[in-house]
């Protein structure tokens, strides 16, 4: 299985990021950045706190690595982070990285993971404003049904 | 027979009790629905202010295995986790 998942509380640094995908039968690298900014809702954001149930998140990253290989192409090189703990604007909160052999599949698979994991992942953030005050950012409830 | 069981909290819940977790004695093989309501009530011994009982009825129940799934009753009882609505990213 060609692909990383981590939850930690390590910045994320972009170039130390990009290293990691060296497959030379690749010609395509997708990335994306979720980075913490400024304004949410109009309220000043000074930093959020991002909450993880972590041995689920990582199986849940686990499990989108292998929907996306599944869906575009087994040899699909995956690279999903996601920062836990107090974070400020402009820190990279969660990177994803897909490299294939042609851009249409590592463009469609990072997308899919960062929309499907902003739904799936127990992940939580709170937001702490200039004005003083804190609130948990209201989210996706999960699916409680079988599949 | 009841067993002691741990909830442990996150996001929004982690605000009540120690912020980490909450116990409670709970007979096997109950609902989700019957654990949503033990859940209530303990937070209600926690907390009589409490007021998000709305908040429990859309959370997810977990093990370190996954989510609890509605149909089934709960079987494994000892530590689970209460998963609000979530937003990673």
């Amino acid at each position: 299985m060609s692909f990383h998942c981590e939850i930690t509380k390590e910045k994320i640094n972009t170039s130390d990021f990009m290293i990691h995908f060296k497959n030379p039968l690749h010609g395509a690298l997708s990335t994306f950045f979720g980075i913490v900014r400024e304004y949410n809702l109009g309220k000043q954001v000074i930093s959020i706190e991002y909450d993880a149930f972590v041995p689920l998140t990582r199986k849940c990253f686990e499990t989108l690595c292998t929907e996306v290989q599944t869906q575009w192409g087994i040899d699909l090189q995956i690279i999903v982070l996601h920062r836990i703990g107090r974070l400020f604007v402009g820190d990279i909160s969660v990177a994803i990285g897909v490299s294939s052999m042609h851009r249409d599949e590592s463009f469609l698979a990072s997308r899919y993971l960062i929309e499907e994991l902003k739904k799936r992942a127990p992940i939580w953030k709170k937001e702490y404003y200039a004005h003083g005050t804190s609130e948990w950012v209201k989210g996706h409830a999960l699916c409680q049904h079988r599949p | 027979m009841m067993m002691r069981t741990k909830i442990k909290l996150f996001g929004a819940f982690r605000q009540y009790g120690n912020g980490q977790n909450i116990e409670l004695d709970l007979p096997q093989n109950i609902s989700l629905t019957q654990l949503r309501q033990a859940f209530i009530r303990r937070l209600l011994e926690i907390d009589p202010t409490f007021h998000q009982q709305e908040l429990v009825s859309i959370s997810a129940f977990a093990d370190e295995n996954g989510i609890l799934h509605e149909e089934n009753p709960v079987s494994v009882l000892g530590e689970l986790s209460i998963l609000p609505p979530v937003c990673g990213g």
